[in-house]
């Protein structure tokens, strides 16, 4: 796919096009869509006019904008993936310069497991590999990666509806990031990671991105196998992406709508995320060939069956989630800025508890992380104590920088609030089952974030009650 | 009665934003589609998203992308915008 590229920077079956699909969302293109380079990394973000000789007609495509913070974030990651491995396929099905690449499938790596490599699949830290980028986060394991645990994971795969899992529809302007997006997918790519992932533009550059997400695939699928898709939201919108015309389609597949250029030799979308419900119908299945891929919900029972109410043993169950040893924030403790409100622990006819932690505007947009504490108000506040965070630390999420990075607010300043929502209702059911039930509670979110120099500005958070 | 209409009260709001947001591909139940927001078709079509993208900077917001990017329009053309959309979407 990169030979291709090479060849042609336009080909839509190359591995150029195919990265640019996760987010540039507009290519200068010449007349002949026809135009060669020496090395596929020769063209890192997305400008191509830049390359093109001057002065000779051109016109704009669309190679495709990522779905994030919404309820279509998983679908149409899979159609990006189903597209990619159709090109994977296209690439040498003959095997002239090597295996037949004809009934090849993308691999996942499964990352709450111990890696192969050092970080990474040992394949993908090959440096004669043309799997390898030299841009990557290098070094071994973070000892304080939650989106690590496969305890969290099941958690959240298990326990968790679809909105609170994949996201919130936007059409009620409530869209918002699901929790596997917020705890796994974001620190993932700008921590974990890095490199060309820490911005959507460049997220395809990489070839670690596929199977990373094709492990994320499978989680969905497996959240599917486990909850069914009857309840999942966004599935009849259509998935931006301009894809080959030679590509075989996925079953079901339709444009919908809408003027396409001339020639019309491409996909206008990729098709409504509906038809990737379904992977059988799309050829393929999961096997984990007898690994074990999950902790099993027998598993996640018994992990959590013994576990005292929240704030009365030494360790909270987000904290034993965390193999790797003891969550810290993602800064240092000096860095950190925090916040504290009194919280009453629920209304009786109030069940659902939500919390929005609200970024206020700023000039431009930042990654961080947030960490949500309860402690009982009588007990001093100290983020920086090991054995406070351990007790009480309700959960953590991150939040990656997407809204600076899509391509069509590149030169523009951002200076909006946002707002990330935390269901907290099985901690506060959690303290309700104990014995501290009556006593004051106070939440504390404490902020950490590497780029925003000082200038981190929140909200005191914001508790929310609903039925 | 007199209602808001696109051509006078609708298209002066956006015209500014009119050739960046070409840029941007939306989708719905239809299809796809560039954003023209010279077009009333486009407009129509897309109201509920355009309606929630420019309340996008309001404290509290979850909408991912808020519009435009370079900041919120004038509470004034927020509340035209809505009215009309109450109004019916009048040409």
């Amino acid at each position: 796919m990169k030979k291709k590229s090479e060849k042609n920077i336009f080909d839509r079956t190359g591995f150029l096009w195919q990265a640019w699909v996760h987010n540039c969302t507009n290519i200068t293109v010449n007349e002949s869509r026809k135009f060669s380079i020496n090395n596929v990394y020769d063209i890192d973000k997305c400008d191509t006019a830049g390359q093109l000789p001057e002065g000779g007609p051109t016109h704009i495509e669309k190679p495709g904008m990522c779905q994030h913070g919404k309820d279509t974030f998983f679908q149409w990651h899979r159609a990006e993936l189903y597209f990619y491995e159709q090109a994977l396929r296209n690439a040498d099905p003959l095997g002239i310069e090597g295996p037949s690449t004809k009934d090849v499938t993308i691999p996942y790596w499964n990352f709450t497991q111990k890696p192969t490599g050092d970080r990474f699949p040992k394949a993908f830290e090959n440096v004669n590999s043309t799997l390898y980028v030299k841009n990557r986060e290098k070094g071994t394991l973070p000892v304080d990666g939650p989106y690590l645990s496969p305890y969290l994971l099941a958690y959240i795969l298990y326990r968790y509806d679809w909105p609170q899992f994949g996201g919130y529809p936007t059409v009620d302007r409530r869209g918002n990031y699901g929790a596997f997006e917020a705890q796994f997918h974001n620190p993932m790519h700008d921590k974990y990671i890095v490199g060309y992932l820490e911005d959507p533009s460049t997220a395809g550059l990489d070839p670690l991105f596929y199977v990373f997400h094709a492990y994320i695939d499978y989680i969905f699928e497996k959240w599917i196998e486990t909850h069914g898709s009857e309840n999942i939201t966004g599935g009849r919108g259509f998935s931006r992406g301009e894809q080959s015309d030679k590509l075989p389609k996925p079953v079901g597949f339709s444009e919908g709508s809408g003027a396409k250029r001339e020639p019309d030799n491409y996909t206008k979308n990729m098709g409504r995320g509906e038809i990737y419900y379904d992977t059988v119908k799309q050829g393929y299945v999961y096997n984990s060939n007898s690994r074990k891929e999950f902790i099993t919900e027998e598993e996640l029972d018994d992990f959590i069956r013994n576990q005292p109410p929240f704030g009365e043993s030494k360790e909270s169950l987000y904290s034993r989630f965390i193999r790797f040893g003891l969550h810290k924030p993602s800064k240092s403790i000096k860095d950190l800025f925090s916040y504290s409100v009194n919280f009453i622990v629920s209304e009786p006819d109030y069940p659902t508890v939500l919390l929005d932690v609200v970024r206020r505007s700023s000039e431009a947009d930042y990654d961080f992380q947030v960490d949500v504490y309860l402690s009982p108000a009588n007990v001093d506040i100290e983020v920086s104590s090991e054995a406070f965070r351990r007790r009480y630390l309700v959960v953590d999420a991150s939040y990656w920088g997407v809204q600076v990075h899509h391509q069509h607010d590149e030169d523009e300043h951002q200076k909006s609030s946002l707002t990330i929502t935390i269901d907290i209702s099985d901690t506060a059911r959690s303290i309700l089952s104990g014995k501290n039930r009556d006593n004051d509670w106070m939440l504390t979110i404490a902020i950490s974030s590497d780029s925003c120099s000082g200038n981190c500005q929140f909200r005191n958070p914001d508790i929310r009650f609903e039925k | 009665m007199t209602y808001l209409s696109f051509n006078t009260d609708i298209r002066p709001i956006f015209k500014d934003y009119v050739d960046k947001m070409k840029k941007v591909v939306l989708v719905d139940d239809d299809g796809t589609e560039s954003l023209d927001l010279s077009n009333y078709e486009h407009v129509k079509r897309f109201n509920i998203i355009i309606q929630a993208v420019i309340h996008g900077y309001e404290d509290g917001s979850t909408v991912p992308h808020k519009m435009p990017p370079s900041g919120p329009l004038c509470s004034d053309d927020i509340k035209k915008f809505d009215q009309w959309i109450s109004d019916g979407m009048h040409v």
